[in-house]
């Protein structure tokens, strides 16, 4: 006789598969459907993924040099630390560049003033276009230089996915901004009448992490005096922040995110430092959880970025960029400071990461098909 | 350690407990094991409230829901569990344990058969064994991941109720879902 279980039950242990069985599994009856599809059910997956790292996929995304490919390459990371095989995840849009990625979803943008702005959830296989947005040049700035940020992250607050768009405009001396904002929920852009102040963007990207989205700012009047801006997606301000160190002048610094805390890395030729701020929003509780000796990498890097922890939390993969091009992935053993550089022929020779989770958000987008899969349709078993 | 005596002896160490199964055998547990079902535990501390049953004496926890091989199980996984009440380990003893412990779980999924992890999760979920029912619900996801649609329907007794064209709808769109499934 067969014992009876509770759906809290089927929930928990639903909870506890990867994407591609549950999408699967989206067919076994309508009750599965129904608990699949809600949104509870898909937050308690997603929760479950991060802890366990489960579908962890690394999108090598290749640099706009590189010959345009229809596929990205991508590589998957089991628990026990170990990278499986390569393989090849269809592009849902040519010649689009991978911009930021936050639980499952990678935002994706397509030409230099970023109008063109897309959300893809690449283990579900859905997509969504965003409407565009134009960029309304300030007055007076009709022929300034222009320069357009993207960052894309949730808002816990009201449970919504954002696309944060910063433009930068330079004229002469002066300096303009326009900031809008897109919310999956509503499906449409706003824009912010905050006063921004005068400091440039200094660094590549823009972060996105726990609501806020994060980069280094360079003061205009004061020279080299460097900080950290926030920007909260629910609130919509903004609020400065110190770096934990104030840098030299002949150091280079990134922000990044490591283990769901923001990561200052102070670059030089001699070290590199790392820096974590344990708790979120609290200056005082930057740390320095570790710093690399040049040597201890034997090549010279020009710079890199941290990834993540490995399961145990003992070991940092780190995404190493070289003087000459060349990336790497290299595990960098906090204890032993010491350096293991992962092994795989199958990568591209340039790329950089973009992170991806097992999450079954968006599975309401347009279906990205794959070509080489509807040339199987005919071969496929019934099963 | 099924004990079919009615009165069995009150231990003077570590005190143990009776529970009864619905066919009727009589398990005697270690109290550090029997409290990791907490349904066990809140009738045991019920049972103190009320001057009835004082410590060391014959009472018998009935669980009429949980069959004698299922109860056996849990019991044997409930000991392999750090205890609570146990003298903290330095490092590699806490390492070796836990290698003791994944082995000990290799062997016991192994000679499980499938059917009867649901009567284990069943048996988990009402004596609220949050460790056991953790473990067992990890070993079935484990085990359903690459299953096709038709053998979990069959596991859990699931009736399909959709139409043939709204199924093969969702086939055809989720065609890679489909793929590299196990033979069922």
């Amino acid at each position: 006789m067969m014992p009876y279980i509770p759906q809290e039950l089927i929930t928990e242990i639903l909870a506890r598969l990867p994407v591609k069985s549950l999408i699967r599994f989206l067919c076994v009856c309508k009750e599965w459907y129904a608990l699949i599809t809600d949104s509870d059910f898909i937050k308690l997956h997603l929760k479950s993924s991060i802890e366990t790292n489960r579908d962890r996929t690394l999108i090598l995304n290749e640099d706009e040099f590189s010959p345009p490919l229809r596929y990205f390459s991508a590589v998957q990371f089991s628990k026990d630390n170990q990278f499986r095989k390569t393989f090849e995840i269809y592009k849902p849009l040519q010649n689009w560049v991978i911009s930021d990625y936050c639980d499952g979803l990678v935002c994706l943008h397509k030409g230099y003033e970023k109008l063109e702005v897309a959300i893809w959830n690449p283990l579900v296989r859905k997509y969504r276009k965003l409407p565009i947005e134009p960029i309304e040049e300030p007055s007076s700035f009709s022929s300034a230089i222009r320069f357009s940020h993207l960052a894309f992250g949730h808002d816990p607050r009201n449970d919504d996915y954002k696309v944060l768009r910063v433009t930068e405009f330079y004229m002469a001396d002066s300096m303009e901004f326009e900031v809008k904002v897109y919310s999956m929920r509503s499906n449409s852009w706003k824009k912010i009448d905050e006063q921004w102040p005068n400091k440039e963007i200094c660094c590549q990207k823009l972060l996105a992490l726990n609501g806020d989205v994060y980069w280094l700012a360079a003061d205009r009047v004061v020279k080299d005096l460097e900080s950290i801006l926030a920007f909260n997606l629910a609130t919509e301000k903004l609020r400065l922040y110190e770096t934990p160190v104030p840098p030299d002048d002949d150091q280079f610094t990134c922000l990044d995110v490591l283990g769901g805390f923001l990561c200052y890395i102070v670059n030089d030729y001699l070290n590199s430092d790392v820096y974590l701020m344990k708790k979120n929003g609290v200056e005082s509780s930057w740390t320095q959880i570790f710093k690399i000796k040049q040597h201890v990498v034997c090549r010279d890097f020009e710079y890199f970025r941290t990834l993540m922890f490995s399961t145990n939390g003992k070991k940092v993969l780190l995404e190493e960029h070289q003087e000459c091009g060349h990336t790497n992935l290299i595990w960098y053993d906090i204890e032993k400071k010491r350096c293991y550089r992962v092994k795989n022929r199958s990568f591209p020779y340039v790329f950089m990461v973009a992170t991806c989770i097992g999450s079954l958000l968006l599975l309401d987008g347009d279906n990205v098909i794959d070509p080489r899969q509807k040339k199987n349709k005919g071969k496929r078993k019934r099963n | 350690m099924s004990n079919t005596s009615e009165n069995p002896k009150p231990s003077s160490s570590s005190a143990k407990m009776t529970l009864k199964t619905s066919d009727n055998e009589l398990f005697e547990v270690e109290e550090a094991v029997a409290m990791k079902f907490c349904t066990v535990k809140q009738y045991f501390e019920d049972e103190k409230d009320s001057d009835v049953a004082a410590r060391g004496s014959t009472t018998v926890i009935p669980l009429p829901n949980v069959h004698s091989a299922v109860l056996a199980t849990l019991i044997s996984y409930g000991k392999k569990l750090p205890q609570s009440n146990a003298v903290a380990d330095n490092h590699e003893e806490e390492e070796t344990k836990k290698k003791e412990r994944k082995k000990y779980e290799q062997g016991l999924l192994k000679n499980l058969m499938p059917g009867e992890l649901l009567d284990l999760i069943s048996a988990a979920n009402y004596l609220d064994f949050k460790e056991g029912l953790e473990f067992f619900n990890q070993a079935l996801a484990d085990h359903i991941q690459n299953k096709s649609v038709e053998y979990v329907r069959k596991f859990f007794g699931i009736k399909n109720d959709y139409e043939p064209h709204e199924e093969e709808k969702y086939r055809e769109e989720y065609a890679w879902a489909f793929e590299g499934v196990d033979e069922d």
